[in-house]
């Protein structure tokens, strides 16, 4: 190999600048083949139109990832041979990173399509050439292929246990890759809307259909956990909160911090209800809601007292239920009132059930999905008008089989991005 | 401590790291690594408190990271300038650094104390700091990178040295900014079932990742005459889309909806 460049270098000096489609092949040839790809990939999509995606399900994408693996073993075999040497070389890979930075690009450009991608009547040149729906068109599809090609066999033929980095990285890449992309068609994803108290098992299809799935899920309660409301004060006349140095003056209420300053006001918390009830329009108490579906908002017993003039003022503040208003406290020509309070966690308790017979009893919330045998099944959305009163629980529920593999992928590849943090480019 | 203390510690800050550049300028460096240090070290005692006083890591506005982005680019310079000798690394280290604590003081943003529930996470702070990180790693390799196209246009020969400075720096940079990437993946597979959506965000980090990404690549087979101009010119570009990415997504129509403007 070594002594290869060495020639080849020694011939190019001799001859003088080389000539293009001389071997082996560098930067000019590299950008010269991938254009035709991408070229050839734009002009597939303005001749097929729209490519289905479903069409490389399983097994057909297993089969491709078969063939991708016995291209990079018989790369092994036949190293010498120009097609071979030519995609594990560098400027190939160089090529095929920029037609990947190209295709995005304009995929960061041109607002995409949602998938499954139906052409519409009369599309336009964007939408003919796939670039409005780019992750199912063909010019991306080009492109992917040859990239796990030139990874599968830059791996077999470069990779070494002395280059751990290197190894680590395209290893890595390339697993995930092989999972993400081709096991694209396999992955599913279903909404199911599940009534409190309720238990369903379909979920709803596009076409108003229902389809049945593998499991059940019984909601117990939904519930949305509060941070508190932050204070404001209001001036009476303009109806506008108050400002300090440009920015909106507030105190975030906290029963572990009960005193504090807004503005000219010296401010305590004397009590807290996150979940109140009104009794008479100036009495507050705790609420008993839970499964009733009316929303309470939250009061606070206050006092405010004026640096200046010292005058105090005492009361009930509140955010406002579905039952009662919002309830703001008169400072003389000004209010002192609750903002919206913002959400700290969205929490569903669930029993699911299985085919298999697995019974499980949990809590999903944003960021801890449950895992029901293959499915992962996630907080997705509720009732926004009922708030932590809403009456159901929306749940997406996701199957992947090649998460494992893009998992292990996404594993190697931190590995590598801490070798190159570490050792540097030199163990590349 | 809050974002009002900010307003007396930044310009101190400030001062420090600008009188830190002049110091570097006039070959002291030794003096001028001690006063950028001192820089950083006040905007870590901020951003330590403001965590604490938040109690929660101050990664969420991008008041906070701007924070963020000032410590770790001005600590980034002073390693760099230890290893490298070069006044114009410290200088520019310092100078960015500055330019984003001023912002800081003269565009505050509302800071609050909650943090939305698809951001509690143990992914949050390694996604966020490794972002950081790497920016501005990266800045200094593309500045490393327009001096060195200079130098090459004006000699026609390049400088080894500087070269070295460059590819060392992008290879830090990317391996930060792959573990940014990941970690975000394995983050969205945690909140939203998918590890990668094509979000814009997501779309222009990869173009990003993709610009260093053909600078580390190409650096290994280096192409003589033409070819090494472009390739120069991968990571100052890769900076631009860089700060598009943190700072100019939300402004495209296909931001609508992402998940990632705020």
């Amino acid at each position: 190999m070594e002594n290869d460049w060495k020639k080849e270098l020694l011939l190019e000096t001799r001859s003088g600048p080389r000539k293009l489609w001389t071997r082996p092949w560098g930067y000019g040839e590299s950008f010269l083949f991938f254009g035709s790809v991408l070229s050839g990939g734009l002009a597939a999509e303005y001749a097929f139109g729209p490519l289905d995606l479903k069409v490389l399900a399983w097994p057909f994408n297993f089969f491709l990832a078969l063939i991708i693996s016995a291209w990079a073993l018989l790369a092994r075999l036949l190293k010498n041979r120009a097609p071979f040497k030519f995609l594990s070389s560098r400027p190939p890979a160089v090529a095929l990173i920029v037609c990947i930075g190209f295709l995005s690009i304009i995929m960061g450009l041109v607002p995409q399509a949602s998938l499954p991608y139906r052409a519409p009547p009369e599309p336009g040149l964007i939408g003919r050439l796939g670039l409005d729906h780019l992750t199912s068109s063909f010019p991306l599809i080009f492109i992917y292929f040859f990239l796990l090609i030139a990874l599968g066999q830059t791996v077999i033929l470069r990779a070494s246990l002395k280059r751990p980095v290197f190894l680590l990285n395209h290893l890595g890449l390339w697993l995930l890759l092989i999972a993400a992309g081709l096991g694209a068609p396999d992955r599913q994803r279903e909404l199911m809307v599940v009534p409190e108290g309720g238990l369903e098992w379909r979920t709803r299809q596009a076409d108003g259909s229902f389809l049945e799935m593998p499991l059940a899920i019984r909601l117990l309660n939904f519930d949305i956990d509060e941070y508190p409301a932050k204070l404001a004060i209001v001036d009476h006349s303009s109806g506008q909160a108050l400002t300090e140095n440009g920015r909106l003056a507030v105190f975030q209420l906290d029963p572990a911090e009960p005193q504090g300053r807004l503005l000219d006001y010296d401010i305590s918390l004397l009590e807290f209800l996150p979940r109140a009830a009104q009794l008479r329009p100036d009495l507050f108490t705790r609420a008993i809601t839970q499964g009733t579906g009316q929303p309470a908002g939250q009061a606070a017993k206050l006092l405010a007292k004026n640096r200046y003039s010292g005058q105090s003022y005492q009361g009930w503040v509140s955010t406002g239920g579905l039952s009662y208003p919002p309830r703001p406290l008169p400072l003389g020509d000004r209010w002192l009132a609750m903002t919206k309070p913002e959400p700290r966690r969205f929490l569903s308790q669930v029993m699911v059930y299985t085919r298999e017979g697995l019974e499980l009893t949990a809590e999903i919330e944003v960021n801890k999905p449950l895992k029901a045998g293959d499915w992962l099944i996630y907080q997705h959305n509720y009732d926004t008008l009922a708030g932590k009163e809403s009456l159901w629980s929306g749940f997406e529920l996701v199957c992947d089989p090649w998460l494992p593999l893009a998992k292990t992928g996404f594993v190697l590849w931190a590995l590598g991005s801490l070798g190159l943090i570490i050792f540097g480019q030199k163990k590349l | 401590m809050t974002w009002t203390f900010h307003s007396y510690l930044a310009p101190t800050a400030v001062a420090a790291w600008l009188i830190g550049s002049c110091l570097a300028l006039i070959r002291k460096p030794q003096k001028a690594g001690l006063f950028v240090l001192a820089g950083s070290l006040l905007t870590l005692v901020f951003i330590v408190g403001l965590w604490l006083t938040l109690g929660r890591p101050p990664l969420r506005t991008m008041g906070e990271t701007r924070l963020w982005y000032s410590f770790f680019l001005s600590l980034a310079g002073l390693l760099a300038y230890a290893r490298w000798k070069y006044p114009w690394l410290l200088v520019f280290a310092a100078v960015t650094a500055s330019v984003f604590a001023v912002i800081n003081v003269l565009k505050p943003e509302l800071h609050s104390k909650a943090l939305m529930p698809a951001l509690i996470s143990p992914y949050f702070v390694p996604h966020v700091t490794a972002y950081m990180l790497s920016y501005a790693v990266l800045a200094a390799s593309a500045l490393g990178a327009v001096i060195q196209f200079k130098m090459l246009t004006k000699s026609g020969k390049s400088d080894r040295k500087l070269y070295s400075f460059i590819d060392d720096t992008v290879g830090i940079g990317l391996g930060f900014l792959m573990l940014g990437l990941i970690t975000g993946a394995l983050w969205a597979k945690e909140a939203w079932g998918h590890y990668w959506s094509w979000d814009p965000k997501e779309t222009w980090a990869l173009i990003t990742l993709a610009a260093f990404l053909g600078y580390l690549h190409f650096r290994l087979k280096p192409p003589r005459g033409f070819g090494e101009y472009v390739g120069l010119l991968l990571p100052p570009a890769g900076l631009i889309i860089l700060l598009f990415t943190w700072l100019g997504v939300s402004l495209l129509p296909s931001a609508a909806g992402s998940i990632h403007v705020y």
